[in-house]
């Protein structure tokens, strides 16, 4: 729970435009310096322990010598986790809450293909995937309950989807 | 069982004057086969009942075909009236709508009123937010694949020889109200567009039949960003809460008779699919002959999204729904090949999940389903498939809080899983027996 009311608390500080954006550098408000990060603990077994006193700003939820994961918690209840590589470009983000978070300044510059994604063709109500293409975004959900993930393979640690929740 | 009874008697009374009053029913009334009448049930009038005419006049046809634009799409026929019409000059039948459990409320295509219809749908008003209370309520519907944008109207809904009286509906894409920004940004891609009229197919909008007899106990509670907007002018709409009374409806829920849910009954395919398949939409659960719940169904609570936990290679995910709104099975496993969106192994994967109610109420169910590689089967160019899949990733992610794994990862048992089988979407505060909603059951 500490981590979520630290997320909260700098979730309430930042106005929405400051998430991250995908292919770019986190936002200052949910990032810790790079050396900060570089401390941590590089295992992938246990997740790092960030604590309350050793941080006046967010830290990583998880973090491996691969990538960091930020999490962040706005009013609405929609929780959006960045996954940052070393070089502090965000390469993935994955969402969950009531509605869906605002994708064009999560997105930045590859909303357009998350909407032609979906206007392209017609696929229901439904889960929206799209694996072609630069970014690649799968929207899930039902209203009252959003779920995804986008991501930009060409950034993507090589385990990562190999890995899949292992 | 007494609840049952007691309702079954009512529905064969009422059913009974449904008959007399179109004149005898009509034809389909003529086959029984299939229906497993209760060996308990006890009958007040002779102990060796003769086999009663059918009453499935709670029933519509569903239909899935190549028309709706995408595989796995099924679809309905439903009547739109201005509400309280004294006659149906007015009213205009759309077909191709989508059956979709995984939403609420009836949404449909201005393209597909006529313009006499649009211009008499009574504009719902009367926004919680709204000082004067007479500006049009519109709506940023979110959908996974999109969003549609539209007014609030009232009709009358006829479902086949059922109606929903004066129920709050959603008109898209009538052109009259500019989608504020954070309808844009959040919904992404608009639906709007891809409705109605496109050649010989057509996509006409969405009948939604989900848990809920509203569209957002959300809204109703707090202003929540692309959701409902009042608009005083057609470029100034503002968010708010709206009482549920005034949110777009279940046209199940506003039935009168037949209305604490559905039945869902499409045939088992062949192998490698079939061009087109019909089957039936049952409005009521356990209110008549042709609705019963058997007493071995799998009944499995959900919870208030509609959501229940698949345990799927070890893994508890409960972001899970039974969703007839989604075309294909939708769940992640890194060992099968893909294309695109689509799974594509070299041969058929024979592989089972287990459903559970994330409450831990009832018992788990495993259910065995079958992957087959979608390039493959849908180079025939059919509507309907009974093993198509699709990846739906997740990333790993820990809180760091309790040490635990979180995943975003959902598990979607879309229409492949309604081949061959009756599917039960019973509605929040109904009641089947002793069992109460919302839940679903096959």
């Amino acid at each position: 729970m500490r981590f979520v009311k630290i997320a909260l608390a700098a979730a309430t500080l930042l106005p929405l435009t400051s998430h991250a954006v995908l292919g770019g550098a986190p936002a200052a408000g949910s990032s810790a310096p790079v050396s900060l990060r570089a401390t941590r603990q590089a295992a992938s077994s246990t997740a790092s322990t960030a604590s309350a006193s050793s941080a006046s700003v967010a830290t990583p939820a998880y973090s491996t010598s691969a990538y960091s994961v930020y999490e962040s918690r706005d009013a609405d209840g929609i929780t959006v986790r960045e996954y940052v590589l070393p070089s502090n470009v965000v390469f993935a983000l994955t969402w969950q809450g009531p509605v869906r978070p605002d994708m064009k300044a999560l997105l930045g510059n590859y909303f357009s293909n998350f909407v032609s994604a979906g206007e392209e063709r017609l696929r229901g109500t439904g889960t929206l995937i799209q694996h072609n293409g630069e970014l690649q975004i799968e929207s899930a959900g039902r209203p009252g309950h959003f779920f995804g993930t986008a991501y930009l393979p060409r950034l993507m640690p090589a385990d990562l989807r190999a890995n899949n929740l292992q | 069982m007494k609840t049952f009874s007691h309702t079954l008697g009512v529905a064969l009374l009422s059913a009974s004057v449904v008959l007399s009053a179109c004149g005898g029913g009509s034809g389909e009334s003529s086959t029984n086969s299939g229906i497993n009448w209760p060996a308990s049930a006890s009958w007040p009038v002779t102990p060796t009942p003769p086999s009663p005419p059918v009453d499935t006049s709670n029933s519509v046809p569903i239909v899935v075909d190549t028309s709706m634009d995408a595989v796995n799409q099924p679809s309905v026929t439903v009547t739109l009236c201005p509400a309280g019409a004294p006659n149906n000059s007015q009213c205009v039948t759309v077909t191709n709508m989508l059956v979709d459990t995984g939403s609420v409320g009836v949404r449909v295509a201005s393209s597909a009123l006529s313009p006499a219809l649009n211009a008499q749908l009574l504009t719902q008003v009367g926004a919680t937010d709204d000082k004067v209370g007479s500006a049009p309520i519109v709506q940023c519907a979110l959908f996974a694949s999109g969003f549609t944008w539209g007014p609030i109207k009232r009709a009358d809904v006829i479902l086949g020889n059922k109606k929903a009286s004066n129920i709050p509906i959603q008109v898209i894409g009538d052109g009259g109200y500019t989608a504020p920004d954070d309808c844009t940004s959040r919904g992404g891609p608009d639906l709007g567009p891809l409705l109605g009229a496109n050649g010989n197919r057509a996509f006409n909008g969405i009948v939604g039949i989900g848990h809920f007899v509203r569209d957002s106990s959300l809204a109703a509670k707090s202003v929540i960003p692309a959701g409902y907007y009042y608009c005083p002018t057609t470029d100034s709409c503002t968010g708010t809460r709206v009482p549920l009374t005034r949110q777009v409806m279940n046209p199940v829920a506003g039935l009168a008779t037949n209305n604490n849910g559905t039945v869902i009954r499409l045939p088992a395919l062949p192998a490698g699919g079939q061009v087109r398949v019909t089957g039936q939409l049952i409005f009521g659960v356990g209110t008549q002959a042709n609705n019963a719940l058997p007493a071995n169904a799998n009944i499995l609570q959900v919870d208030g999204n509609g959501l229940f936990t698949t345990q799927y290679q070890g893994r508890a995910i409960i972001n899970s729904a039974i969703d007839s709104g989604t075309n294909g099975y939708a769940f992640s496993d890194a060992t099968i090949p893909t294309t695109g969106e689509w799974y594509t192994p070299p041969s058929d994967q024979a592989l089972s999940a287990t459903m559970a109610s994330t409450n831990g109420t009832g018992n788990p169910v495993m259910v065995q389903f079958s992957i087959g590689n979608a390039t493959n089967m849908m180079g025939s160019g059919y509507a309907a498939y009974d093993n198509l899949g699709m990846y739906l990733a997740s990333l790993p992610v820990y809180d760091v809080s309790t040490n635990n794994m979180l995943s975003e990862e959902g598990f979607l048992w879309g229409l492949p899983f309604f081949y061959g089988r009756s599917v039960y979407t019973v509605l929040e505060n109904a009641r089947v027996g002793t069992q109460a909603g919302p839940f679903v059951a096959f």
